[in-house]
C-alpha cells in the first residue's frame, strides 16, 4: 500500500459562534499544509490568517477580485495578517494553501481562494516575511464570529 | 491514514450529452472533482453541473475569468451573480484536435443534511491555436441535502469519447498532536 501523503492533522466543527480557531503544535514532518474553512460569519467580516503568534506587519499579499460590479486587483499590500476575503451569511469556503511551511531558510508563501457566491470570488497569494517553520495557525475575524456549524480543517502534505 | 480517497472514475466511451458521477458515498467530509471534457461544438456554450435530481432554481454563481487570443491582450471579466438550475463553467471552443478542458472542484461539507453546500471551481481551457481561457467560481447550492450524484450537462452538444470525471472523498480526522483552541 502506497504511504499515505495527505493527512488531515486536526479538524473543528463550531458548535457556538467563535471569532478565533488556532491550530498549534504543528509538527514540521510535511511538507506543505492546506486550510479549509467552510461557513458563516455575521456580520460580514474578512477571514485573517496569522503563523505562530505573530502580529507584526510580516505579511504581504497581492489579490484579484470579482466583485458583483466590479473587478478589482491590487498591488502588493503589507499588514499584520494575511486577509482571505470577506465571509457573510451566505456560506463562504476558503482554501488556502502554504507551500513549505517547515522550511528554515526561506519565507513563507501561500495561495488561496475565497468563494463568497454573494460578495465575490477572490484570489490571492501572499507571503510571511519569517524563516520560522509554521508550528501555529491562527484562523480570525476581526470584528465579527464564525457562526455555528462553520467548520476549519488543516491537512499535511507529504513530500 | 490517508485524508484524500479515491472514490470513483467515469470515462465515456462514446459521445454522450451527459457525464454523471452517481451512487457517492456519504462516509467522507469534502469532495474533490477533477474533470477532463471536450465538447462537439464551438459555440462556447457552457456546461453545467447539478447535484443528485434538483434542476430547480437553487444555485447561483461568480465567476473571475480571463481570455486571450493569439496576437491579442489578455481580458479579464467577471460574471454577475448567475442564478440558474445548475452551477456551471465556460467551455471553451476546442478547434484544436486532441485538447480537452481541465476543471477543478472542491465541495466541502458535501455529506451535511443541515447546511447549504458551497462550490469552489477552478477551470483552463487552452486550445494552442485561436485562444485560452481560465475560471475561477464560487458557487452555492441551496439546500441541505448531502450531494449524492454530481452530473454535468453541456448546454449545447456532447461530450465526446475520453471525456472523464475523477471524484475523491476527503475525510477529516486528527494527526500528529495538532491541538485546537
Amino acid at each position: 500500500m502506497p504511504t499515505p501523503t495527505y493527512i488531515s492533522l486536526a479538524t473543528v466543527n463550531l458548535t457556538t459562534t467563535d471569532a478565533s480557531v488556532t491550530f498549534s503544535n504543528i509538527p514540521a514532518t510535511y511538507r506543505d499544509l492546506v486550510l479549509v474553512f467552510d461557513g458563516t460569519a455575521s456580520p460580514d467580516n474578512n477571514g485573517n490568517v496569522q503563523f505562530n503568534g505573530d502580529t507584526a506587519a510580516n505579511y504581504s499579499d497581492i489579490r484579484m477580485i470579482g466583485y458583483p460590479t466590479d473587478l478589482f486587483t491590487s498591488s502588493a499590500e503589507t499588514g499584520n495578517s494575511l486577509i482571505t476575503g470577506a465571509i457573510s451569511t451566505t456560506r463562504t469556503n476558503i482554501i488556502m494553501n502554504i507551500m513549505d511551511y517547515s522550511a528554515t531558510d526561506k519565507h513563507k508563501t501561500t495561495i488561496s481562494r475565497v468563494n463568497n457566491q454573494a460578495l465575490g470570488v477572490i484570489a490571492r497569494v501572499g507571503r510571511w516575511s519569517s524563516n520560522s517553520p509554521v508550528n501555529e495557525v491562527r484562523f480570525f475575524l476581526s470584528t465579527s464570529s464564525m457562526q455555528a456549524g462553520s467548520t476549519l480543517t488543516l491537512y499535511g502534505i507529504g513530500a | 491514514m490517508s485524508a484524500w480517497n479515491f472514490i470513483q472514475r467515469v470515462e465515456l466511451g462514446s459521445s454522450t450529452t451527459t457525464l454523471a458521477l452517481n451512487n457517492i458515498p456519504q462516509t467522507y467530509d469534502d469532495l474533490v472533482i477533477f474533470y477532463s471534457t471536450r465538447v462537439d461544438n464551438n459555440t462556447g456554450d457552457p456546461s453545467n453541473f447539478y447535484f443528485g435530481t434538483d434542476s430547480g432554481n437553487n444555485y447561483a454563481m461568480r465567476m473571475l475569468f480571463g481570455t486571450s487570443s493569439v496576437g491579442s491582450a489578455a481580458n479579464a471579466n467577471r460574471l454577475s451573480q448567475y442564478n440558474a438550475w445548475a452551477i456551471w463553467w465556460m467551455q471553451r471552443d476546442l478547434s484544436f484536435a486532441n485538447t480537452f478542458n481541465n476543471v477543478s472542484v472542491y465541495i466541502p461539507n458535501y455529506s451535511s443534511t443541515t447546511e447549504y453546500k458551497t462550490v469552489s471551481v477552478d477551470a483552463v481551457g487552452e486550445d494552442n491555436a485561436a485562444g485560452s481561457e481560465k475560471q475561477i467560481g464560487a458557487g452555492i447550492w441551496r439546500s441541505n441535502s448531502p450531494v449524492t450524484a454530481v452530473t454535468v450537462v453541456h448546454y449545447n452538444g456532447n461530450f465526446v469519447a475520453n471525456s472523464s470525471a475523477t471524484v475523491y472523498g476527503i475525510k477529516r480526522g486528527s494527526s500528529g498532536g495538532v491541538t485546537v483552541s
